[in-house]
């Protein structure tokens, strides 16, 4: 499948470091470069496999490789997991490089921090310290993304999104009553999405993540 | 399971750490260095390279799963250490790449090693040096020709936060019990 469809059609995206990238990714075979992983694959070690010009996906945790997806020609392909298909990976292969016959490797996917926000420290928090960042919902498929919903992870340093930047709300699940909804997505376009950060009086931790949950509707 | 000892002997500025685990059969040993993974073995030992007068963390977890997931049953604590792992360059007259560092907004790069590019080779890593806490690195990989001309690829720089600031509090003294309390300010 190629990448930019279902699963990948919708990125999250800063005007200046363009998708956000929540995981660092190690790990691949010849002819294969991991590009993107999906959020909900989580940290932790993957497997890939080929055979011969067929790319197969296992995310951390799984006990079932997706379907197997011909890569015979270069170009960015969408490989998914055998048990969650949102468990997705984004790759790009140079088919003249795969290797013969059937491989198999392991894929880390590190989670990475401190990429988009910066630190703050302790008496910023305690001072009520406040910041709102701009990111874009970016359709990048050929079709309508319909019913559009966003939530964020609870537990993390993000206090309120917005579609406005006006009315800011804290939904935590798809179900929340909450739960930020954009109408229809047209192809390649984009909505702004709001996010919040608030010091609200405890330290900044590495270990936080700031988790942005994205659900659609599509073809 | 449970490392039950660690022993390291040290020659010039190479360490052989080894460790005692209470599993028994097949076991896999995954090690991690300042909290970044650096790989598995069925041996009970293994070599790390270290500067004169650098320190480092050795952490060891032990299995007998063959499918243990190292990464998510890594140790508690950001890692201090970052592995460099870039895919080689389709270009084909390619010499070396070199890995470059640079500390804060002031600093300039640094080389920190250099990997002789391998025309059969598709993916090349580089462990960085310990990184400091607190301080904001940029990342670049040069690919260098055989002519000695370098192309630089940035890499998403971060900000390195592996103890976070403590939290606020007082301390006051009591000179009738001697007793000094903490309290969150």
């Amino acid at each position: 499948m190629l990448a930019g469809t279902r699963a990948d059609s919708l990125r999250i995206e800063h005007y200046i470091m363009g998708t956000l990238i929540e995981f660092s990714i190690v790990g691949a075979i010849p002819g294969v470069a991991v590009l993107y992983a999906a959020g909900r694959n989580g940290a932790g070690t993957g497997r890939l496999m080929q055979s011969g010009t067929r790319l197969q996906w296992r995310a951390p945790g799984s006990a079932t490789f997706g379907l197997a997806v011909q890569c015979t020609s270069d170009g960015t392909y969408l490989l998914a997991d055998g048990e969650d298909r949102d468990k997705w990976i984004r790759v790009q292969v140079y088919a003249s490089y795969l290797p013969a016959g059937a491989n198999e490797t392991l894929v880390y996917i590190h989670a990475a921090y401190g990429g988009l926000y910066v630190d703050i420290t302790a008496g910023e928090a305690a001072g009520s310290w406040e910041k709102t960042y701009e990111l874009d919902l970016h359709n990048v498929s050929g079709i309508i993304l319909s019913d559009v919903r966003v939530w964020v992870e609870p537990g993390g340093s993000v206090t309120g999104i917005s579609d406005d930047d006006v009315t800011y709300v804290l939904p935590t699940s798809e179900d929340d009553a909450n739960v930020l909804i954009y109408d229809a997505l047209p192809a390649s376009d984009t909505a702004t999405l709001h996010v919040r950060i608030a010091g609200t009086g405890s330290a900044a931790s590495p270990d936080v993540k700031n988790e942005i949950h994205v659900a659609f509707n599509g073809l | 399971m449970a490392i039950l000892s660690y022993s390291q002997t040290r020659i010039a500025n190479v360490t052989e750490v080894a460790v005692v685990s209470d599993l028994s059969g097949t076991i896999y040993y995954h090690w991690y260095l300042d909290g970044a993974y650096v790989g598995m073995s069925q041996g009970a030992s293994r070599a790390f390279a270290l500067l004169a007068g650098e320190q480092a963390r050795i952490d060891c977890v032990d299995s007998n799963d063959a499918d243990f997931d190292a990464i998510v049953n890594a140790p508690d604590g950001w890692p201090a250490r970052r592995t460099f792992w870039w895919i080689r360059s389709m270009a084909t007259d390619v010499d070396h790449y070199r890995v470059e560092i640079k500390r804060g907004l002031a600093g300039g790069y640094v080389a920190i090693g250099t990997v002789k590019h391998e025309s059969d080779r598709w993916a090349y890593s580089l462990l960085s040096p310990r990184l400091d806490d607190g301080w904001a690195y940029d990342y670049r990989i040069h690919v260098i020709d055989t002519a000695g001309n370098a192309l630089s690829h940035p890499l998403n720089g971060e900000s390195i936060v592996r103890r976070p600031d403590a939290p606020a509090f007082s301390a006051t003294f009591d000179d009738q019990t001697s007793r000094v309390t903490f309290a969150a300010a």
